[in-house]
């Protein structure tokens, strides 16, 4: 379909107006080095305005809306970036624009030899891979039942499961954190995977679903008829087409594990199974000591080179997201939704 | 070398409806034999029953007389060509059709080698032997799936729906494939299918399968020309039966077109129903317009042609007609009864594909009178039967 042409104009329409505000701001505002951040953001808005009049009455199939909107979503999560990677690079020195203004990466070196972040970053990797690995057998039944069978409930359970992927975490964070403590058992790192059992579990659940969803079940009745038994139908029929489907719903959850704070936090407090992104926020918000290089604690905030080993954490800690998205999006949408029907 | 029984075996399928209802058959040793029928849900779950993928609700199971119903299906030692085709996506050719064997500890490799390259070099498969199943047409992946049953030693062959994706042309290849295998190795056989032509020519015996229920079994042309019921007459012959409601008036029986004498023969099975449903089939329709055409004492009617059908080497004409309302609900009663689209509100006649015919054209038409068949209306069934 090709767009029309009043369409495009508006969309050009809106890219100059857009960018002219932008423009006006930067100049008159924002002081170098960030002046030159906004001034070129503005070109790139006010020359899509002017390609988008250019191109309004082409017969080309392309769409100036979807332009404007690919760099809208580049600037939206460019820029938080941008000042992660600012804040990393600034030493022990507060920086005053978005544009780097020091090359400092002592914070790096900072954050690897932090015994606390060390040992938080463990605690993670240890608490998500026990949840996820403890809820692929449970899941993995449920999905079959879901999947599967015949049974009268099959939809409600389904909706519960949805229900439980959809509700707000805290909910869930504040019973847990709260029998927690009841029980004495916080602030280890088994109570942290067992709590994060309520993403993985339901999660984990859904995944696998949807992966059995396309296993090819007739080829396993086939293989039955042919004189396979139960144990040879998985291995040489069930395995090899949603196995890496599984891998894959298995990776994700176990990352989204890793990223959880609500329900880590609710059953950590000062003591040793903080997970990294519960050590990171509290630092950020000066509820524990910076760390090293700085013999400074602000009660109402980090220091500037606390904040530096943050940011350099963080930006570490988007290496593995970073290696997913190198292997490929197609590879991971191909192995999850592949159907072998 | 097996027989097949099934014993009122009912079966309901997830959605609620029970696609089997008290089916029972038997399939003889070393015979082949078709289920027909216009429901492909039914059809499949007579052969999942047989072959142990499904467990009916009651009913037994039985393979020659050994009582098979809650057995696992490998310990069943049948084969099944299944309507999806199920092959294994990742493996070749080659190895989907010998997939059965190579399950088996010890096979002799150069054996199965062989038999494997033979049926696919029969099954014109042999350009194909290291694809892989998404790189093959719909017909071949059908083709590949009947290798892989057709070389198994199984005890018996299911094939369901085993032919539908195979082009015109090379239907009656593939056919005559499956033929021959079969009658070098005396193997019973079981198909399914939706075209009931291929049905008729293929087997030693038909069974109709409708609403749950075998309708019929026997050997295709008893089932054609002698339907048990309307049902068997509508769904056998393109075109099928025409069915047409039919008055008693004293020795007489009154239709839209035509007006039947009631001989001794219709007469008994008319018996006291004021009202049968007649049914004539196309052929038998005989097209008297240009002289006489050998029948004597035939029902004769003459009417006007309202549509032709040529089709190279038959030709048919369509004879409309009208119908009371009050009748055209009597008759949607019988549709409702079998789920099934019965009747028209036109007769068809099969004419001599050479004849000129032209619609607006004068015709008379002569049908023998031992050709005509009455159904009850209430039951459904055939009232003539011998």
């Amino acid at each position: 379909m090709i767009p029309s042409v009043r369409s495009r104009l508006s969309a050009a329409a809106v890219a100059f107006v857009l960018g002219f505000a932008v423009a006006n701001y930067g100049l008159f505002r924002v002081p170098p080095p960030d002046q030159w951040l906004w001034v070129g953001a503005a070109a790139v808005l006010m020359g899509t305005s002017a390609w988008g009049v250019i191109v309004a009455d082409s017969r080309r199939r392309l769409s100036v809306w979807a332009v404007l909107g690919v760099e809208l979503f580049v600037v939206v999560t460019l820029v938080p970036m941008l000042w992660i990677v600012t804040l990393a690079l600034s030493g022990s020195t507060q920086p005053s624009g978005l544009w780097p203004e020091s090359f400092d990466t002592s914070a790096f070196g900072t954050a690897w030899d932090d015994e606390g972040i060390r040992s938080a970053a463990s605690t993670s990797v240890a608490a998500a891979v026990l949840a996820t690995a403890v809820a692929i057998l449970p899941a993995l039944a449920l999905a079959i039942v879901l999947a599967r069978s015949r049974w009268r409930a099959r939809r409600a359970v389904h909706a519960f499961v949805l229900l439980v992927v959809l509700s707000p975490l805290v909910v869930a964070a504040v019973g847990i954190g709260d029998l927690a403590v009841t029980l004495g058992v916080s602030d280890t790192t088994v109570t942290v995977a067992v709590a994060q059992l309520v993403i993985t579990l339901p999660l984990l659940t859904w995944a696998f679903t949807s992966v059995l969803a396309t296993a090819p079940w007739t080829l396993a009745d086939a293989a039955r008829v042919d004189g396979a038994s139960r144990t040879a139908v998985l291995r040489r029929v069930l395995l090899p087409t949603v196995g890496p489907g599984m891998l894959v719903a298995v990776a994700l959850v176990a990352v989204v594990a890793l990223q959880d704070f609500a329900l880590a936090s609710s059953v950590t407090g000062a003591g040793d199974a903080r997970t990294l992104p519960v050590e990171l926020l509290q630092r950020l918000s000066g509820a524990v000591d910076a760390g090293a290089g700085s013999n400074v604690t602000a009660p109402d905030g980090p220091s500037a080179a606390g904040t530096a080993v943050v940011a350099a954490v963080g930006l570490m800690a988007l290496v593995p997201a970073a290696v997913l998205a190198l292997v490929g999006p197609r590879t991971l949408t191909r192995l999850m939704g592949r159907s072998y029907r | 070398m097996s027989s097949l029984h099934l014993r009122d075996v009912t079966l309901t399928a997830p959605s609620g409806r029970r696609v089997l209802d008290g089916v029972d058959l038997d399939v003889p040793d070393g015979a082949s034999v078709a289920v027909i029928g216009p429901s492909a849900e039914s059809r499949t779950a007579l052969l999942r029953t047989l072959v142990g993928l499904e467990w009916p609700d009651s009913g037994t199971v039985l393979i020659d007389d050994e009582d098979v119903t809650y057995a696992d299906p490998r310990t069943r030692d049948l084969a099944m060509v299944f309507a999806d085709h199920a092959l294994h996506p990742r493996r070749d050719v080659l190895d989907n059709v010998a997939f059965a064997a190579t399950l088996r500890r010890k096979h002799d490799k150069a054996a199965l080698a062989d038999a494997v390259e033979d049926v696919l070099d029969q099954l014109a498969l042999r350009d194909a032997l290291d694809l892989k199943p998404d790189a093959l047409g719909a017909d071949q992946q059908q083709r590949v799936a009947i290798g892989r049953a057709l070389v198994r030693g199984a005890r018996a062959w299911l094939f369901d729906d085993p032919y539908s994706a195979q082009a015109e042309r090379i239907r009656p290849h593939v056919r005559s494939v499956v033929q021959q295998w079969q009658a070098q190795r005396e193997r019973t056989s079981l198909f399914t299918t939706s075209v009931v032509a291929e049905a008729l020519s293929l087997v030693d015996q038909v069974a109709v399968l409708h609403q749950g229920r075998i309708r019929q079994v026997g050997e295709p042309r008893e089932l054609y020309e002698n339907p048990a019921d309307m049902f068997v007459a509508g769904y056998l012959g393109s075109p099928p039966m025409n069915l047409l409601p039919a008055f008693r008036e004293g020795q007489q029986l009154v239709t839209p077109l035509a007006t039947v004498h009631l001989d001794d023969r219709l007469a008994a099975a008319v018996g006291d129903r004021p009202v049968v449903i007649a049914g004539i089939r196309p052929e038998h329709c005989r097209d008297a317009t240009h002289g006489p055409v050998g029948v004597e004492g035939g029902v004769e009617f003459t009417t006007r042609v309202d549509d032709v059908e040529w089709r190279g080497s038959s030709q048919y004409a369509y004879l409309g007609f009208d119908l009371e309302p009050t009748l055209v609900e009597v008759l949607d009663e019988i549709e409702d009864m079998f789920e099934f689209d019965l009747f028209q509100d036109f007769l068809v006649a099969e004419v001599p594909p050479d004849q000129p015919l032209r619609t607006g054209m004068s015709i008379h038409v002569v049908v023998p009178h031992e050709r005509v068949v009455l159904f009850d209306p209430d039951t459904g069934l055939n009232l003539t039967r011998r």
